[in-house]
């Protein structure tokens, strides 16, 4: 009878030991995988909006062109959530241009390089891509 | 008591457990909202430069929702978009300097405190209007402007709201005159104290920076700073090889390149490259002795295409490496029928004109098609025309619908062809009062052509903003 009962505190000192532990680790993998969700989240907006400064880059650098063919980039232009940098813009004269347009916000960064046919009357695209490195601006 | 304090504790642990797996599936779930929220606001933004692509004037200041439209395309529609999952999400627009701020946020509710929202920014600007080439077959003076004595008049250059204006010194001139050109009909003299010491030659511009080519024996090559146009300041020069040898420039990325007349003594080279990339420096990369005059420059690509008096070889066509080596492309240089002097080039893209001097024999102007990885002309042409005497200037228009032409002479002294056709066929022509042409200068953004004689920078407009070639 003695030996019984004490058994039985034993068993119930191990599921709860046990269940104490899995519950533990559930919780700590929930709260960590919950973190890391919201760090996605956050470096999702980032990241989008590291593309969209990098798009901002870009509009500017073209209508910078259409203003003043000698134009030639290589400026760094502040916002409220980062920054975009241009490289120097590649080419001379109305046709066959390159732009090369880096986005930043936070640790994110995006890179989109373009190709630009001509630039007057109306100006057209070749190639407008994002990439990991310039294949266009040396 | 044991068994109770046991529950009591297992309790509080199993409650503590449940409020963070909650906190940890909130952070989950806002995690997630918001990687939905940023593709919303993104695709907002898109929507954005969807409808500007089609109307840069149809991105109105204002608060705006969106939706597909009959058509299956991307519009503006009401203030604010609601998308499955409690989403609402718009774009506000607002005027700045550089064309239209654009920010698009998107909120949530998600239940009693599952709330949140994004923003993102962007800018849009009009670069996609097309700009438009008029009807140059009967172009008039906007406006011109003579200076007195003997300017002599060589180059000129539009940079932004300005003319730069070179030309000699030796006869009592400044060397280099500014002109603001904001009013067309009215150009004005700007800061007419400036003096740039010696003859003016050809200029090269690249971003703010001005590189002139210029008659001192000591420093031919001069470097000032436009950032406070029409003020100019002097930044760096470089001394040629020889005496007062440069006349021509231009550049292509970050190389300047230099062409000048023709030396015989050992050592003094005829074309020149230097890296301009610090807008504060000048680096001396190569030179080539071609053992004739280069009187101009064409570039496009990795080709350079000169205008030269050498008699066997008057369009010389050189690829110029990254590291700054030069070879002659394969096919040049091209030998033109006579031995008349190349000495005007213009180039864009696939075509190329070529003026000379004026020889009995021969047409003095010349248009080439050129491969579009650049090089020496291949199949189709060379076209002429009969142009009466020396092309000291040439220039096209974007769509190479027209070639603008200054002749060495008063007698149409500015001729207009269409090129488009290959016929090169006159179109319009300008008669000066007194002098003689010199060199002009076509600008797509104002469609006008700046076209010097001796002593008056004439600025022409076509007859219609918009034209039909």
């Amino acid at each position: 009878m003695f030996l019984s009962r004490a058994r039985r505190g034993y068993v119930f000192l191990v599921s709860v030991l046990a269940i104490g532990a899995i519950a533990t680790a559930t919780t700590v993998s929930m709260l960590l995988l919950g973190i890391a969700a919201q760090q996605s989240g956050f470096a999702i907006l980032q990241s989008t909006q590291a593309w969209e400064y990098a798009q901002t880059c870009v509009e500017r650098a073209l209508q910078s062109l259409r203003d003043d063919p000698y134009y030639v980039g290589d400026s760094t232009y502040t916002f409220t959530y980062g920054r975009c940098t241009l490289d120097a813009i590649g080419g001379a004269g109305n046709v066959n241009r390159t732009i090369c347009a880096q986005g930043y916000s936070g640790d994110s960064i995006r890179r989109i390089e373009v190709k630009v046919a001509r630039i007057f009357p109306s100006t057209t695209i070749d190639t407008w891509r994002e990439v990991d490195s310039f294949s266009y601006c040396r | 008591m044991e068994v109770l304090l046991g529950i009591t504790v297992f309790s509080l642990f199993l409650f503590a457990v449940g409020l963070t797996m909650i906190a940890g599936q909130e952070n989950t779930v806002i995690g997630g909202a918001e990687a939905r929220a940023s593709y919303l606001a993104s695709r907002a933004l898109d929507v954005a430069r969807s409808v500007r692509d089609g109307s840069f004037s149809a991105v109105t200041v204002g608060q705006h929702g969106y939706a597909v439209n009959p058509s299956g395309a991307w519009a503006f529609s009401g203030t604010t978009s609601t998308t499955t999952g409690s989403y609402t999400t718009w774009v506000y627009v607002s005027s700045s300097s550089t064309g239209l701020l654009l920010s698009a946020r998107s909120v949530w509710k998600h239940g009693y405190n599952k709330s949140g929202s994004v923003i993102l920014k962007t800018e849009l600007t009009d670069w996609r209007t097309a700009g438009q080439v008029g009807n140059w077959g009967s172009p008039s003076v906007d406006g011109s402007v003579t200076e007195a004595g003997s300017p002599d008049f060589n180059d000129v250059k539009v940079v932004g709201n300005y003319a730069l204006v070179t030309g000699g010194a030796s006869g009592g001139g400044n060397g280099l005159y500014i002109y603001d050109i904001s009013d067309t009909a009215n150009p004005t003299r700007m800061n007419a104290a400036f003096n740039l010491g010696s003859d003016g030659y050809q200029m090269a511009v690249r971003g703010r920076t001005l590189y002139v080519l210029t008659g001192d024996s000591n420093a031919e090559l001069k470097v000032y700073k436009m950032t406070n146009l029409p003020s100019l300041t002097y930044v760096t020069s470089y001394n040629l090889q020889g005496s007062g040898r440069g006349r021509t420039a231009n550049i292509n990325d970050t190389l300047l390149y230099v062409g000048t007349t023709q030396s015989g003594m050992s050592g003094e080279n005829e074309f020149y490259v230097f890296d301009v990339s610090n807008s504060g420096s000048l680096t001396y990369k190569t030179s080539v002795d071609d053992a004739s005059t280069t009187l101009d420059i064409g570039l496009t690509g990795t080709a350079a295409y000169l205008a030269s008096a050498d008699d066997s070889g008057e369009l010389a066509v050189l690829n110029v490496t990254n590291s700054g080596s030069i070879v002659t492309a394969s096919g040049a240089p091209l030998n033109i029928s006579g031995t008349e002097d190349g000495i005007a080039i213009a180039v864009s893209g696939t075509a190329a004109l070529l003026g000379r001097t004026r020889g009995t024999g021969i047409q003095e102007l010349v248009m080439h098609r050129l491969p579009a990885s650049g090089g020496a002309p291949t199949s189709g042409g060379p076209w002429y025309h009969e142009m009466s005497g020396s092309v000291v200037g040439v220039a096209m228009d974007p769509t190479q619908c027209y070639a603008f032409a200054a002749t060495r002479q008063k007698w149409k002294a500015l001729q207009i062809l269409r090129m488009k056709d290959f016929t090169l066929t006159e179109v319009a022509s300008y008669t000066l009062s007194s002098q003689a042409g010199k060199r002009l200068f076509y600008e797509p953004k104002r469609d006008r052509v700046f076209f010097l004689s001796d002593n008056t920078l004439f600025i022409f407009k076509p007859a219609t903003a918009t034209g039909s070639c």
